[in-house]
């Protein structure tokens, strides 16, 4: 749309344009297909969209303000969790975590049933220095704390 | 459609600089006056707030929803979110135009949450149209003129879910109330330039979103 018309295009719209204004539009249009073409489509969309306005004069029944602060009271009671029930954004981030712990539990659950079990076999052979628990139990409990003090995590030694 | 008008800003004329100095200064009205008692937790502030824009508020939902008892629920979540939010209420635009907004917002929310549109069509149907199909001529003849405009009115409704909020609440200030540029650059705080600017850009918005809805060409409402 050119200029001309498009500097004036709302006042085109709601008719408030003077004579003088729609006199120069009106030459421009005659030699612009384009123009003439986009104003009929806008006059077009301004009437659809004036359906929207209200048939009638409405007004709330009485006691509507009584209503109000009867909504206001409810919603100032809401628990906490509500915020997470009954909004859509709530709903998205439960579904996200309930997700999010999901993969955590199968990535935890994988790992375990892959090497869990070796876990403290394999600590127990890295460490060197390990004591042999033998003798009598007095020999074993020093045994247990040897091996105890001494253990270094993951060094080999 | 020009490619180039969309991002050209309009020029702007001598009498719209003098008003842009002279722009309404929303902190310092009678309305600012009643909001800041209201922030004040003055319940009485409050009731004048709902008695004052309680018909407005209404008929903008009805307008949209065409059901008397969405309109009640709605107005009164409406008048919910304003007790709640009215703390955040910054005054750089009139109450009028924040409230609307807030309204425009919750008829939609309503919408997506209910995907109530065949309910509109019915319910717009039972209210008016089918009182004055009853009491005039036949019904053949004017079935086809209410089903095209409730049909229009829910493409009016789709079509609007496409734009921003702000574009939505700026054109229907425009369109359905009836404001002017002047009055719309007083209510937003903005200058007229860019009212035309971003009322321009919405129109056009519009006019793509007929146009991938493949509604084809938009035709004018039935009488």
């Amino acid at each position: 749309m050119h200029g001309s018309v498009r500097d004036r295009l709302e006042s085109l719209l709601s008719e408030g344009s003077s004579t003088i204004e729609r006199r120069e539009v009106e030459e421009h249009l005659s030699s612009c297909a384009e123009c003439s073409s986009e104003l009929t489509a806008m006059k077009t969309q301004s009437e659809l969209l004036h359906s929207l306005r209200a048939p009638q004069e409405v007004e709330p029944a009485v006691g509507f303000y009584a209503r109000v602060v009867q909504r206001i009271e409810e919603r100032a009671n809401t628990s906490i969790w509500s915020v997470f029930i009954d909004s859509p954004f709530g709903k998205r981030l439960a579904y996200a975590s309930l997700a999010v712990a999901l993969l955590l539990g199968t990535y935890v659950v994988t790992e375990e049933s892959q090497d869990g079990h070796l876990g403290g076999r394999v600590v127990v052979s890295q460490n060197s220095s390990f004591t042999p628990v033998i003798g009598d139990q007095q020999e074993q409990r020093d045994a247990v704390l040897v091996n105890f003090a001494s253990y270094q995590s993951g060094t080999g030694q | 459609m020009s490619g180039l008008s969309a991002v050209l800003p309009f020029p702007a004329t001598a009498g719209e600089t003098n008003r842009a100095k002279t722009k309404l200064d929303h902190r310092t009205t009678e309305e600012a006056a009643l909001v800041r008692r209201v922030q004040g937790h003055d319940e009485l502030a409050f009731r004048e707030i709902v008695e004052r824009y309680q018909a407005k508020v209404f008929s903008i939902i009805y307008g949209i929803l065409r059901n008397r008892n969405d309109a009640e629920d709605i107005a009164q979540q409406v008048f919910a979110k304003i007790y709640f939010s009215i703390k955040n209420f910054n005054f750089q635009s009139s109450l009028l135009t924040w409230i609307y907004k807030i309204t425009v917002n919750e008829c939609y929310d309503y919408l997506r949450k209910k995907k109530v549109r065949k309910l509109v069509y019915e319910s717009d149907f039972s209210s008016d149209d089918s009182l004055r199909m009853e009491n005039s001529e036949p019904a053949t003849d004017q079935a086809p003129a209410v089903d095209q405009r409730l049909a229009q009115h829910d493409l009016v409704l789709k079509l609007l879910s496409k734009i921003s909020e702000e574009d939505r609440s700026l054109i229907l200030l425009k369109e359905v109330e009836g404001h002017s540029v002047e009055e719309l650059s007083e209510m937003t705080g903005m200058n007229e330039n860019t009212i035309k600017v971003k009322l321009f850009r919405a129109r056009q918005k519009l006019m793509k979103a007929a146009e991938r809805l493949n509604k084809g060409p938009l035709t004018p409402i039935a009488e």
